[in-house]
C-alpha cells in the first residue's frame, strides 16, 4: 500500500494554441487536506478536471492508492472514489435534497419506480453529520452554505476516498465557513483525503496541512503550512514578492473631507430601516454585516436598483431624484454587483461593449455610436485596469474572472464616477488581480472620488476600509472607525451583540 | 387578508358569469324563427315541427363561401317549418371540427348538413349519428365510406373540365397552361387532375407546362406565376382551384400584361371586380345555393324516412330509404358578363335577410 | 496590440479569409453557389424579369423579418405578425370602403399596429408574461378581429385611387416601388441595429438582461419599443400588401411567422437573443424565396417541393452554423 491516496506525475494538457499544464506532479497523502492554489489560468481548474476525467490529459499518469489508474470520464472518477464539490453549485434546483444527493444511483438503477420514504431515510442519514438540512426540501429553497452541504454530501454518497473542493467557501459567509471547517476537520477523522482550492490564504492556513502551487500551469512545489508563511506562498503563486497586502489607509480623519454622499432614513418594507450614513470625499466606506444583513439591498436602493418606502440621498448638499439606475449614473453614482455572471458582464458580447454600455451617449455622435470612440474609451480604460485579452472586440466569456471583474470596473470608471459602490469586489478571484484591485480602489479615493465597498471577507473589509458600517437585520450598528475596525468588533456588532451610537 | 382573498373569488365569479353570457349572447345559434304554418296543412307530411332543428356544420366558418348555402337552407327549413342553425369551427383543424360535431349530436338534432374536412376521421362520428337516427347529409365534401345519407356537390371533375374547356376555347385549343395547386385538401386536387387531365386528352396541341404549389397563399401565387412565365414565355393560361390564390395570380398577370388568362374555382368580391375589369378571365363557381337547399331537403326527408316504403330490404337491413347516395347541383361559369350575379353582400341585400345570423 | 490586421502577400486570399471571417459570408456563398448552380440548370434563372419576381416575392415579407429580427435579438419572439399584418389590411380597406381617405385609413391601421405592440409589450413588461404566450394571443385576437372586420369575405377594394396603388404596384424606372420601399428601410434598419445608440440596448438586453438592468438600461421601455416596432413593420407590410393585391384577405398571412422566424434564423439570428442582424435575416428571407423559385423553374414535381425546400434549408443551416462556430473557436 502507498501512502499516498492519490498521486499524478508529469500531466500534459494542451488546448489549442497554449498548454495548460506542463509536467505536472501532484501528490496527495492519505487523510490529509491539501491546499491547492494558484493565480486565475494557473491550471488548478484543469488539473482537477484532469483527475475527475473531464479532460484526457495529453501525457502523464494518475495513481491511486499506488496503483495507476485510467480515467476516461467523471464516471470512472466516481468508481476510484474521487468527489468533487464544484466552486459553482451543479445541483438540480427544482428537485428534493434527496434526490440531489442520490442522484447519480437514481441515474443507474433499473427499477421503475422511486422508493421516496427510503430515499428520504436515508437521504437524511447522509446529511445528519453535515448539518440540519431537510431532504425533503427543495434545493431552490435552500441557502448557498446549505447547497453546498448537499454538494458534499453528494460526493459523499457515492463512497469517495478523495474529496476535491473548489472554492467551497467563495459564497459563504464567515460562520458558515466555520461551519464548513469543522465538517472538513470530521471528514479527515474519517479518513477521507481532500485537495481544497482557495484563494484564501487565512483559510489555507488554519485549515490545511500542505499547500501545492501551480503558477502558469507548472507545478512549483509543496509546502509544509508549519514551515511557511502567506508571503512565501504568495510569492511563489505570483512569482513576485507582492510588497503589501493592503495599499495605505486615508492619511488623517476623512471626516474632515467634504462631504460627497449623504444618504438618509432609507427604509424599505423589510430588508432594511432608517439607514443613514455619509460618504466624504477620498474614503473607502466598508459596509459589513452578515449575509441577509441587507448590505446589497441598500447600495441597489440608493442606486434606484432595488425599491425603496424612503429615504433620500444628497450629493454634495443637493437632493437627488433617483427612480432608476440611470438616474445614479448620470449623477456619477455606479455600482458593480456581486454577481458577476448574471448581473455583471454580457458574456457573449465584446470587452468595447461591456465598457461602453453604462454611457453609450458618450461614444455617440448623433445617436449612431461611433465605433473609434467606442474604442478609444475601451483602450483607454482597459488598459488602466491592465486587463490581459488579445483584443477588444473578444467575447468576454474568453476571459478569466478576474479579468471580467476588471472589464466591469472599467466600465464602471468609464463614465469618471464620483461615487463608487463595489459589492464584493474580489469575490472569487487570485490574489494577483485582487491585490491590483485593491490598489486601484486606493488610487480611486486620492483623485476625490468616494467608495463604498461590501465585503464579507473580513480581512479585506478590515485591511482596506477608513471606516465600516456595520449592518444587522435591516438595522444599522453604527459606523466604526480606526483602531476600532477589528474582527472581533465587527463580528460582535454584525451578531446585534454591541452598537455604537451614531 | 382573508376579505381581500374573499373579494378576488366574487370577482372572478363575476367575470365568469359575464363571460358566459356574452359568450352565449354572442353565438350564432339565434335559430331561424319558423315561419307560421297553415292550420289545416298540418297534415301533409311535408310540414315539419316547429322543435325539429337541423344544423349546419362546416370548418373555417368564417368564409364567405359557406354563406349562400346556408342562406338556401334556411329558406327551405322556413318552408319546411323547421328551425335552421350554422354553426362550426373558425379553424382549419379537423379536431376542432369533430368537437363541434360531437356538440351537435348531444343537442339531439333533427339532422346535420355536414362539410367534413377529412373524410376518415368523420366515419365513425356520423355512423354513431345515424344510429341515434341522425341523419347527416354531406355537401361540397364527402366521407364515402360512412353512413351518411347524401351527398350534395357540384361535381369537381366537371368543374376542372369546365375550367379547361373555357380556357382552351380562348386559346384556339392551342398553347401552354399552367396550374398553381393546394396538395393536400380533395377536392382542390380533383379539380386539379381534371383541368390536367382535360387538357391532355381532349386538347392535343395543348400542354400543361408547370405545376406549382401555392397553398392558397396569394403572395406565393404572384411569385409563382412570376417565375413560370420566366420560364414559359408563350404561357397562354393559369388555373388553380381556389380564389386566394386566383388574387395574387391575376396580380402579377397584370404586371407581365402577356395575356395570360386566369381562371380559378370559386368566388369572392376581389375576383368578381377583377373579372368585371378584365383581368381575370374567369372563375367556376358551384351553385353553392342549392347545395344548401337540397341538402335541407334531403335531410327533412331522410329524418321523416316514415314517409314511405320503398320495395328493398331496408327495413331488414338498417338503412335509410330516404338515402340518395349523390346529387350534382350544377355549376356556373362566372364571366364579366354575369360577375354582377354572384356578389354575396347585393345578394343579401336583395334577400333582405341577415345571412348566417339568423 | 489590439487590432492586428495582417498584410499577407497575397491580397485575394487575405480577401477571402476575411469574407469568410464576416458573419454573412457563408450564407452569401450559399447563395450564390444555389444561383450559379441555378443559371446552368434553367436560361431563365438569371434574368431580370425572374430576379425581379425573387425581390417582390420577399420585399413586402421582408418588412416584417426586419422587425422580426430586432425581436429575436432583444430574445423575444413575435408570433402575431401574420396576423397584425393581416389586420393592417383588413382596418385599411374597411376604413376605405366605409369612406375614409385611404392614406388615412393607412395612418389609423399603422397607429392601431402600433397600439397593439404598446400593449403586448406592457403584458410583456408590468404582467410578466412571456412573448410566446402574449403574441401567440394575439395572433388568436387580430385574425378574429379580422373576420369580424370583414365578415369573412375578402373586401374588394377596387376602388383604390392610382395615387394610392403606386405604393404597391408603381415603378420607378425599372425599379417596382415596393422593392425601393424594401432597400430603404432594410438598408435604414441594417446601420440603425448595428449602428445606433438606442438599438444597442436591445443587443445589451437580449445579452443579458440582468446585466443590462445593472447598467442602466431601462429594459421595459427598451422591450415595449421593441414591441411596438415589430407590430408596425408589421402593419406596414399590411398596408403595402393592401395597395398591392387591391383587396383585404381576413386568412392572408397565415404560417407567416414562421417564414419570418426561419429567415432570420437562417441569417444568424439567434432564438436565445443578444445576436442577429437586419442584413443576414434578409439573406435568409432571400434565399427561402430564391429556392422556391427554383423549384418552379425546374419543374419539380409539387409534391416534392417541400421536401427539397426542407432539406436545402436544413444544409445551409448546418454550414453555416458549423462555419460560425469554427470561427468562435478559432
Amino acid at each position: 500500500m502507498s501512502d499516498y491516496a492519490l498521486e499524478v506525475r508529469g500531466i500534459v494538457k494542451d488546448f489549442p494554441g497554449t498548454r495548460a499544464l506542463d509536467r505536472v506532479d501532484l501528490t496527495l497523502k492519505k487523510g490529509e487536506i491539501l491546499a491547492l492554489v494558484g493565480e486565475n489560468g494557473a491550471g488548478k481548474s484543469t488539473l482537477m478536471n484532469v483527475i475527475d476525467g473531464v479532460h484526457l490529459p495529453d501525457e502523464g499518469q494518475i495513481f491511486i492508492d499506488g496503483n495507476e489508474v485510467n480515467i476516461r470520464n467523471p464516471l470512472d472518477a466516481q468508481k476510484y472514489g474521487i468527489g468533487f464539490v464544484h466552486q459553482e453549485i451543479a445541483l438540480c434546483q427544482h428537485v428534493s435534497v434527496a434526490e440531489n444527493v442520490f442522484m447519480s444511483e437514481l441515474n443507474s438503477t433499473d427499477r421503475k419506480f422511486i422508493n421516496y420514504r427510503d430515499l428520504y431515510r436515508r437521504a437524511k442519514k447522509a446529511l445528519a453529520p453535515l448539518g440540519d438540512i431537510d431532504p425533503r426540501k427543495k434545493v431552490s429553497e435552500l441557502s448557498i452554505s446549505n447547497q453546498q452541504i448537499v454538494e458534499i454530501a453528494k460526493a459523499l454518497s457515492l463512497n469517495c476516498k478523495i474529496l476535491i473542493l473548489d472554492e467551497p467557501t467563495a459564497a459563504l459567509t464567515e460562520s458558515e465557513t466555520d461551519a464548513l471547517f469543522n465538517i472538513m476537520e470530521e471528514l479527515k477523522k474519517k479518513g477521507i483525503s481532500m485537495i481544497y482550492i482557495s484563494h484564501r490564504m487565512a483559510e489555507i492556513f488554519s485549515q490545511c496541512d500542505r499547500v501545492s502551487i501551480l503558477r502558469d500551469g507548472e507545478y512549483c512545489g509543496s509546502l509544509n503550512v508549519d514551515e511557511t508563511n502567506s508571503r512565501e506562498v504568495v510569492t511563489r503563486m505570483v512569482g513576485r514578492e507582492i510588497s503589501n497586502l493592503y495599499p495605505a489607509k486615508f492619511d488623517g480623519n476623512c471626516i474632515e473631507q467634504d462631504e460627497l454622499l449623504r444618504v438618509e432614513d432609507f427604509s424599505d418594507s423589510k430588508r432594511f430601516t432608517d439607514i443613514s450614513f455619509t460618504l466624504h470625499e477620498g474614503e473607502i466606506l466598508g459596509l459589513s454585516g452578515l449575509i441577509g444583513a441587507g448590505r446589497s439591498e441598500i447600495v441597489k436602493a440608493v442606486c434606484g436598483l432595488f425599491p425603496k418606502k424612503k429615504g433620500d440621498v444628497y450629493f454634495r448638499g443637493e437632493k437627488l431624484d433617483i427612480h432608476h439606475y440611470e438616474d445614479a449614473i448620470n449623477n456619477g453614482i455606479v455600482y458593480l454587483s456581486e454577481d458577476r455572471k448574471v448581473e455583471g458582464v454580457f458574456l457573449d458580447m465584446s470587452i468595447q461593449r461591456n465598457i461602453s454600455v453604462l454611457d453609450l451617449k458618450a461614444v455617440s455622435v448623433n445617436g449612431i455610436v461611433n465605433i473609434n470612440k467606442e474604442k478609444g474609451l475601451a483602450e483607454e480604460y482597459s488598459k488602466k485596469l491592465n486587463v490581459k485579452c488579445s483584443t477588444l472586440s473578444q467575447n468576454v466569456s474568453s476571459l478569466s474572472g478576474g479579468n471580467q471583474q476588471k472589464v466591469l470596473i472599467s466600465k464602471l470608471l468609464s463614465i469618471k464616477p464620483k461615487v463608487v459602490i463595489m459589492d464584493e469586489p474580489t469575490r472569487g478571484i487570485d490574489v494577483g488581480a485582487k491585490s491590483e484591485i485593491h490598489k486601484l480602489l486606493r488610487n480611486l479615493t486620492h483623485e476625490g472620488i468616494g467608495v463604498i465597498m461590501i465585503s464579507s471577507e473580513l480581512p479585506e473589509l478590515i485591511g482596506m476600509s477608513d471606516r465600516v458600517l456595520v449592518m444587522h437585520e435591516g438595522e444599522s450598528c453604527g459606523i466604526i472607525s480606526g483602531d476600532d475596525i477589528n474582527e472581533k468588533k465587527i463580528i460582535h456588532m454584525a451578531s446585534g451583540l454591541e452598537k455604537v451610537g451614531a | 387578508m382573508k376579505t381581500k382573498f374573499k373579494n378576488m373569488i366574487a370577482v372572478l365569479i363575476m367575470l365568469a358569469l359575464v363571460a358566459t353570457f356574452a359568450l352565449t349572447g354572442c353565438a350564432k345559434e339565434e335559430a331561424a324563427t319558423p315561419v307560421a304554418v297553415a292550420a289545416d296543412s298540418t297534415d301533409s307530411p311535408f310540414v315539419g315541427d316547429p322543435s325539429e332543428t337541423y344544423y349546419m356544420c362546416v370548418m373555417v366558418s368564417g368564409v364567405e363561401y359557406w354563406f349562400p348555402v346556408y342562406e338556401m337552407m334556411k329558406q327551405a327549413g322556413q318552408q319546411l317549418g323547421v328551425k335552421t342553425v350554422y354553426t362550426g369551427t373558425p379553424e382549419y383543424d379537423v379536431n376542432k371540427q369533430l368537437a363541434v360535431f360531437e356538440q351537435i349530436l348531444a343537442k339531439k338534432p333533427a339532422g346535420i348538413l355536414l362539410h367534413p374536412m377529412n373524410p376518415d376521421a368523420f366515419i365513425e362520428p356520423i355512423n354513431r349519428a345515424a344510429e341515434m337516427g341522425i341523419p347527416v347529409v354531406t355537401f361540397a365534401a364527402d366521407s364515402p365510406n360512412s353512413k351518411r345519407v347524401s351527398y350534395i356537390t357540384s361535381d369537381n371533375v366537371r368543374e376542372g373540365e369546365f375550367a379547361a374547356d373555357a380556357i382552351a376555347a380562348d386559346m384556339g385549343e392551342k398553347g401552354e397552361v399552367a396550374v398553381l395547386e393546394n396538395p393536400g385538401q380533395d377536392n382542390h386536387d380533383l379539380r386539379i387532375k381534371a383541368f390536367i387531365n382535360r387538357i391532355e386528352t381532349k386538347y392535343p396541341d395543348m400542354e400543361v407546362v408547370a405545376r406549382a404549389a401555392t397553398n392558397q397563399d396569394p403572395n406565393k401565387a404572384y411569385q409563382a406565376l412570376m417565375t413560370i412565365a420566366q420560364a414559359h414565355p408563350n404561357l397562354g393560361g393559369v388555373f388553380m382551384p381556389e380564389a386566394s390564390s386566383g388574387m395574387g395570380a391575376a396580380q402579377a398577370a397584370v404586371e407581365l400584361d402577356t395575356g395570360i388568362r386566369v381562371m380559378c374555382c370559386d368566388i369572392n368580391a376581389k375576383v368578381l371586380d377583377m373579372i368585371k375589369a378584365g383581368e381575370f378571365f374567369g372563375a367556376i363557381n358551384p351553385n353553392q345555393g342549392t347545395q344548401g337547399y337540397y341538402g335541407m331537403l334531403m335531410l327533412y326527408l331522410a329524418a321523416h324516412s316514415e314517409m314511405i316504403d320503398p320495395m328493398n330490404d331496408w327495413s331488414q337491413a338498417g338503412f335509410n330509404p330516404m338515402g340518395m347516395p349523390f346529387v350534382d347541383n350544377g355549376l356556373a361559369v362566372v364571366t364579366a358578363e354575369n360577375a354582377d350575379f354572384f356578389y354575396w353582400d347585393k345578394y343579401l341585400e336583395k334577400r333582405g335577410t341577415k345571412g348566417i345570423n339568423e | 496590440m489590439i487590432e492586428n490586421i495582417k498584410t499577407g502577400k497575397n491580397g485575394f486570399i487575405d480577401l477571402f479569409n476575411k469574407f469568410r471571417n464576416f458573419r454573412e459570408g457563408t450564407l452569401i456563398l450559399i447563395i450564390v453557389a444555389v444561383c450559379v448552380l441555378m443559371s446552368f440548370l434553367s436560361p431563365y434563372f438569371m434574368t431580370w424579369a425572374n430576379w425581379k419576381a425573387i425581390f417582390l416575392s420577399f420585399s413586402t415579407e421582408g418588412i416584417v423579418v426586419v422587425g422580426m429580427t430586432v425581436m429575436l435579438v432583444l430574445g423575444g419572439i413575435d408570433l402575431s405578425v401574420g396576423a397584425v399584418m393581416c389586420l393592417a389590411m383588413c382596418i385599411g380597406g374597411k376604413l376605405f370602403l366605409l369612406g375614409v381617405n385611404p392614406w388615412l385609413a393607412s395612418l389609423i391601421a399603422l397607429a392601431i399596429c402600433a397600439g397593439i405592440g404598446y400593449i403586448q409589450g406592457l403584458l410583456v413588461t408590468k404582467v410578466g408574461l412571456v412573448h410566446f404566450i402574449t403574441t401567440l394571443a394575439f395572433m388568436g385576437i387580430a385574425r378574429g378581429a379580422c373576420f369580424v372586420i370583414t365578415q369573412g369575405t375578402p373586401l374588394s377594394l377596387f376602388t383604390l385611387p392610382q395615387s394610392f396603388k403606386f405604393i404597391g404596384q408603381g415603378t420607378i424606372g425599372p425599379l417596382p416601388f415596393v422593392i425601393i420601399i424594401f432597400l430603404v428601410i432594410v438598408i435604414v434598419s441594417d446601420y440603425m441595429l448595428r449602428n445606433s445608440t438606442v438599438l444597442r440596448k436591445v443587443f445589451y438586453s437580449g445579452s443579458n438582461e440582468k446585466a443590462a438592468v445593472f447598467s442602466g438600461i431601462r429594459v421595459s421601455r427598451v422591450k415595449i419599443g421593441v414591441s411596438v416596432l415589430c407590430c408596425t413593420l408589421s402593419g406596414l407590410a399590411g398596408i403595402i400588401y393592401m395597395s398591392r393585391f387591391g383587396a383585404s384577405t381576413p386568412g392572408f398571412g397565415v404560417g407567416l411567422e414562421m417564414t419570418a422566424i426561419s429567415a432570420a434564423v437562417i441569417g444568424g439570428a439567434s432564438l436565445t437573443g443578444g445576436e442577429g442582424t437586419v442584413f443576414g435575416s434578409i439573406l435568409g428571407a432571400a434565399l427561402l424565396s430564391i429556392i422556391t423559385s427554383s423549384l418552379i423553374l425546374l419543374d419539380v414535381s409539387v409534391y416534392w417541393q417541400d421536401l427539397i425546400k426542407g432539406c436545402i434549408l436544413l444544409f445551409a443551416v448546418s454550414v453555416d452554423h458549423i462555419q460560425h462556430m469554427r470561427r468562435q473557436a478559432g
